[in-house]
């Protein structure tokens, strides 16, 4: 039997250990910021920083559950510290490296927010909340938009981690249970979704805190505060709101119609299921796009209106990748989601024969089998969003810490040691494969989504000196995404010529001399990025190869008019 | 003796007072504080503003509703209690920034500002009568007794935790150091080519022989460093130009250049290559094709 003494000085030693290679990590990363485009962040950044973040992940484990045996100390604040530090760490490298931020839909959210800071009124944009915060954090703090965006998931992070805290503990107050939870809060989910600020993600982080103040509800100030959330997730996103009136209805219904508890025990009232529709109709009848999308999405429930669904694009996915690499990236990117519905079918049944904590955790297994069920219908019938946002960032995770917290609590509680071990196995393997897709890369067969200053630089040129009627192409970096990153999204909407509306055919579509016949003038843009993806990850596609960006130079109707080494802009001649 | 004693216990009297008011007295100062950072030139790009600007929007307003609503000491625990300070600081910052947005005054900084820091203070004038009017050892205060590290009994324990702490401290510091220190990884030099009118169109590209046409040449330095650079231009094959120049760092140099067609020929092709310092291999091309006639 180890004595208490040493292991405590065994703990603070190693915990010692872990932060001083953190530290050194962390001075590694500063001494090797990108020079340009890489196309896996995991192998261009220092190795040391992966075994510090694994190191300090382990330890942070440890610490929390040597608390869990025997008299409670204070060194699981430390591990919980601990595990936070790694998991912001690993959220906020890009920024740390000095990329200007991630591609797509993260630029476009920084476009938003500079609208909001410029103009002051948020207009037509869909997504306020988020853009609201950036706006107000960057004006306040006397930083830019960009800074802020980069790290504002991190600070998302941390509210997540201690709403599960507070909301473990308002389920059962047994500091065991609260710390199995945070245990089980440890895997960053949502592969590539929680590196940058994304109005789904942010909202997302918050519904534990929400969970929280529902589950105090009887309490008249934790109803107000229910009540103001209700009115917030909306305008934060829709998709998150409606997830938000599926829970409540759900528990609504249990609580009806199979709840033992009388009718004060009751956390939901008709009243905030009122609210939650009012609140989410209201804003989608207010802003006529989220109308239209409504509209299409009904129609296509109901069979009147046949267009791609989110299924039909997964097909489209597995036939562009091909069966094996396709469910080889999916598998990477959801292992840590399938471990914890696993852990959660298993919470499910426990549940059932547990009278003691029936009634305060099966509703939040309930919602996460009914909002499963959900996104699983609608992705079969219909086209909510895109196949890639819902797998990867699945609204019903952030419910499972409780539940994945409770089967190692009972399991703790009954002194079952290997099911204990197991379950914090599984635990840190979908923390560590969390980790590894977090960010797009070849591991889970895409690019790294890496924008560059060169790519900016680029861009903000371009976007300058064209001429205004002639338009763009472009492979896979569209120029308004750019032009909503630099410039905003209002600036766009007055410049129709950066929106994309030519489809490169394969290999450029090269004739004698010159590539894609076309009527009209354009700008070709080609960056690294695009050469990188397509000739290494997604060679198999075989769309465009590595002597296919040569020959472009040769075409006698292809001017090359700009450089930087990673960002190259074409002039391409209409045909003759 | 008496006299000392009885001062002695008032000023701990008052000592104990401030202390069960001090989160309400900072919740009121740091707004207060804050508008006058951002109110003097010299003083609005310090590090002092960043940090009291990013609570005044993630905590403060937060802070000043919960103490309002919880007053007494057993309502919430102090990690439930900052957890709601974070969650409804950005459920009341967003909400009143959406009610601004209808507003003539927008989301802009002053008019966030007046209402934020409206709302925290007043928010904790109330907490604070709310506060006054519980019995005493009902009222909430900050555990600063809790806050005392039990640092072990042995020399090892003491050093040991001594070093825990430091390491912890260390490492958040480094990462702050990181998250702030300007990143010098890319390098780059902009090579571009215009339009005689300024912009990427109207290029030279069908000329009669002897005719001349004109472009614009740019580079950019943004290699952090002086670099000393040598143009060549080419035409059909043949070197027509070659230039020196000499940029310092964030250095922008654009210059119009005028050829001459002189031979027939189609598709024939005007090169322009950039060397870097002493540098043999060309550091970047460009490329016209120009298709020259006879003219007549």
């Amino acid at each position: 039997m180890i004595s208490k003494t040493i292991l405590h000085r065994f703990r603070a030693s190693s915990t010692i250990i872990s932060f001083l290679i953190l530290s050194y990590a962390l001075l590694a990363v500063a001494d090797t910021p990108t020079r340009g485009y890489e196309l896996s962040i995991y192998s261009s950044t220092p190795i040391i920083f992966w075994i510090a973040i694994v190191f300090g992940l382990v330890n942070g484990l440890f610490l929390i559950t040597s608390d869990l045996y025997g008299k409670m100390g204070k060194m699981w604040m430390v591990g919980l510290f601990q595990i936070v530090f790694c998991n912001c760490l690993v959220i906020s490298l890009y920024a740390l490296r000095g990329y200007v931020c991630l591609r797509y839909d993260p630029m476009s959210s920084v476009g938003l927010a500079k609208d909001l800071y410029s103009y002051g009124f948020f207009g037509k944009n869909i997504y306020p909340i988020s853009s609201i915060l950036i706006a107000t954090f960057s004006q306040f703090m006397g930083v830019p938009v960009l800074l802020i965006s980069n790290y504002l998931s991190s600070v998302f992070f941390i509210i997540y981690i201690i709403s599960i805290y507070c909301w473990s503990k308002s389920l059962i107050s047994d500091r065991k249970f609260i710390l199995c939870s945070l245990i089980a809060s440890t895997p960053i989910f949502f592969a590539w979704f929680t590196t940058a600020i994304y109005p789904m993600l942010v909202s997302v982080l918050t519904i534990p805190f929400f969970f929280y103040c529902l589950q105090r509800n009887i309490d008249y100030r934790f109803r107000l505060f229910s009540i103001i959330w209700l009115i917030i997730y909306p305008l934060f996103h829709p998709i998150t709101a409606i997830m938000i009136f599926l829970y409540l209805t759900t528990t609504f219904i249990y609580e009806r119609i199979w709840s033992r508890l009388d009718e004060k025990g009751n956390q939901i009232s008709t009243t905030l299921i009122i609210v939650s529709f009012v609140t989410v109709a209201g804003w989608f009848i207010w802003q006529y796009s989220l109308l239209s999308v409504f509209r299409i999405v009904f129609f296509q429930f109901l069979g009147i209106l046949e267009t791609r669904t989110t299924l039909s694009e997964a097909r489209f996915y597995l036939f562009e990748l091909g069966i094996m690499n396709a469910l080889r990236s999916f598998l990477l990117m959801v292992a840590d989601e399938i471990i914890y519905y696993f852990i959660t079918l298993i919470a499910f049944f426990i549940l059932l024969r547990d009278k003691r904590f029936k009634e305060k955790i099966i509703p939040t297994a309930l919602c996460v089998v009914v909002g499963s069920f959900f996104i699983l219908i609608v992705s079969i019938f219909a086209r909510l969003h895109s196949f890639n946002r819902f797998i990867n960032l699945n609204t019903n995770m952030v419910l499972t810490p409780t539940l994945i917290g409770y089967v190692l609590y009972k399991s703790l509680l009954n002194n079952e040691k290997i099911k204990t071990f197991l379950i914090l196995g599984l635990i840190f393997i979908s923390s560590f494969t969390a980790i590894f897709s977090l960010y797009p890369s070849p591991i889970t067969i895409l690019p790294n989504y890496q924008v560059t200053i060169s790519d900016v630089s680029g861009m903000e040129w371009l976007i300058n000196r064209k001429k205004l009627e002639v338009k763009t192409a472009d492979l896979k970096s569209p120029v308004f995404i750019y032009s909503n990153l630099i410039y905003g999204l209002d600036f766009r909407l007055g410049r129709n010529d950066l929106r994309p509306a030519l489809e490169i055919p394969y290999h450029f579509g090269f004739g004698k001399d010159n590539i894609f016949p076309i009527d009209e003038d354009r700008y070709l843009v080609i960056m690294e990025f695009d050469l990188e993806a397509y000739t290494k990850v997604w060679k198999d596609l075989d769309k465009f190869r590595k002597e296919d960006f040569i020959k472009v130079d040769y075409c006698t109707n292809v001017y090359k008019i700009y450089e930087n080494g990673e960002f190259r802009s074409y002039f391409v001649h209409e045909d003759d | 003796m008496k006299t000392v004693n009885s001062e002695v216990t008032s000023y701990m009297k008052m000592t104990k007072n401030f202390l069960n008011k001090v989160d309400l007295v900072t919740t009121i100062l740091l707004p207060l504080l804050f508008i006058l950072l951002v109110s003097v030139p010299y003083l609005q790009q310090t590090s002092i503003r960043t940090i009291i600007g990013f609570l005044l929007i993630i905590f403060l307003p937060g802070y000043s509703l919960i103490a309002t609503l919880f007053p007494r000491n057993d309502d919430l625990g102090w990690i439930e209690r900052v957890t709601l300070s974070f969650g409804m600081s950005i459920a009341i910052v967003t909400l009143l920034g959406f009610v601004l947005n209808y507003t003539p005054f927008g989301i802009r900084f002053a008019p966030l500002l007046f209402v934020l820091s409206t709302f925290t203070i007043s928010l904790s004038l109330i907490a604070c009568i709310r506060r006054l009017k519980l019995p005493a050892e009902e009222r909430l205060r900050v555990p600063f007794e809790r806050l005392k590290f039990n640092l072990g009994q042995s020399v090892l324990d003491k050093v040991l935790s001594i070093v825990l702490i430091a390491s912890i401290i260390g490492s958040s510091a480094t990462l702050t150091y990181i998250m702030v220190k300007p990143k010098m990884g890319e390098r780059f030099t902009e090579f571009y080519l215009l339009g005689q009118n300024g912009t990427a169109s109207y290029f030279p590209t069908d000329l009669k022989v002897g005719e001349e046409g004109k472009v614009i040449i740019g580079i950019v330095n943004y290699e952090y460093e002086n670099i000393n650079y040598r143009l060549e231009v080419s035409f059909n094959g043949s070197l027509i130009y070659e230039k020196q120049i000499f940029l310092i760092e964030n250095e922008k140099w654009e210059s119009p250049f005028t050829f001459k067609a002189t031979e027939k020929g189609e598709n024939l092709k005007l090169g322009f290559i950039l060397y870097k310092d002493q540098q043999k291999e060309a550091y970047r091309t460009l490329h016209l094709w120009i298709s020259v006639f006879k003219t007549n």
